[in-house]
């Protein structure tokens, strides 16, 4: 899957939980600039660290993640 | 900037610095014996030139190492291994495999034809597979890794 196809709400969910980048990537393990690129499309999670993404902003990956409609 | 992007940073300056130690070091060997084999006359020369900066360059190698080790040290006291292993580190690590896979057999092409109309003796051949082996994925992995990005709120 190319990254163009994944549509993301993180910027904008991140928004309202107050985080910031760096915060979610500490929520969920990783640095923030795996945050960065997924925020700005450049990266595909996987299946695991979308969900871990949608947990640490209690939303579900449905809410986070939607596929780019062609 | 926080701790763990600090640790990345350093982590990728080291490596930088190790690429261009590396480069210059095997560099000059790789020079030297393509002056050994195309021009002989500066054999005297090249040999001088070439023994000087492979001494430096294997004093700056010793150096980069230890401070790559210090960062390894910090990177292993602030428990962060994990953390900056992530799905991207892997994924940037995989594409920099790639990439110095491909530089390989592009080399290997180049000379397969260079060999057809010059002299290739086996210490150019082992020099320059060793720079391009080593240089290739490296450089591909720093750019990748690189944080240039915002720091967005």
């Amino acid at each position: 899957m190319s990254a163009r196809e994944l549509a993301n709400r993180l910027k904008e969910l991140r928004a309202r939980h107050n985080l910031t980048q760096a915060e979610l990537a500490a929520r969920v393990g990783v640095t923030r600039k795996t945050i960065n690129t997924i925020e700005n499309r450049v990266f595909v999670p996987s299946a695991l660290l979308a969900l871990k993404i949608a947990a640490a902003l209690d939303v579900t990956v449905e809410d986070v993640f939607t596929l780019e409609a062609d | 900037m926080d701790d763990i992007s600090k640790l990345v940073r350093d982590q990728n300056r080291v490596m930088t610095a190790m690429g261009l130690i590396f480069a210059i070091w095997q560099g000059s060997t790789l020079a030297r014996e393509i002056t050994l084999s195309a021009a002989p006359e500066f054999g005297d020369t090249a040999i001088l030139y070439a023994d000087r900066v492979e001494a430096v360059g294997a004093v700056l190698w010793v150096l980069a190492t230890i401070a790559l080790l210090l960062v390894m040290r910090r990177v292993k006291r602030a428990r962060a291994q994990d953390v900056m292993r992530d799905e991207l580190f892997r994924h940037n690590q995989s594409l920099a495999m790639k990439v110095g896979f491909k530089a390989m057999i592009a080399l290997i092409v180049v000379l397969v034809g260079f060999e057809a109309f010059f002299e290739l003796t086996s210490g150019i051949a082992i020099r320059a597979m060793m720079l391009v082996a080593v240089l290739a994925p490296l450089t591909t992995f720093v750019i990748l890794s690189r944080d240039d990005s915002a720091v967005e709120a």
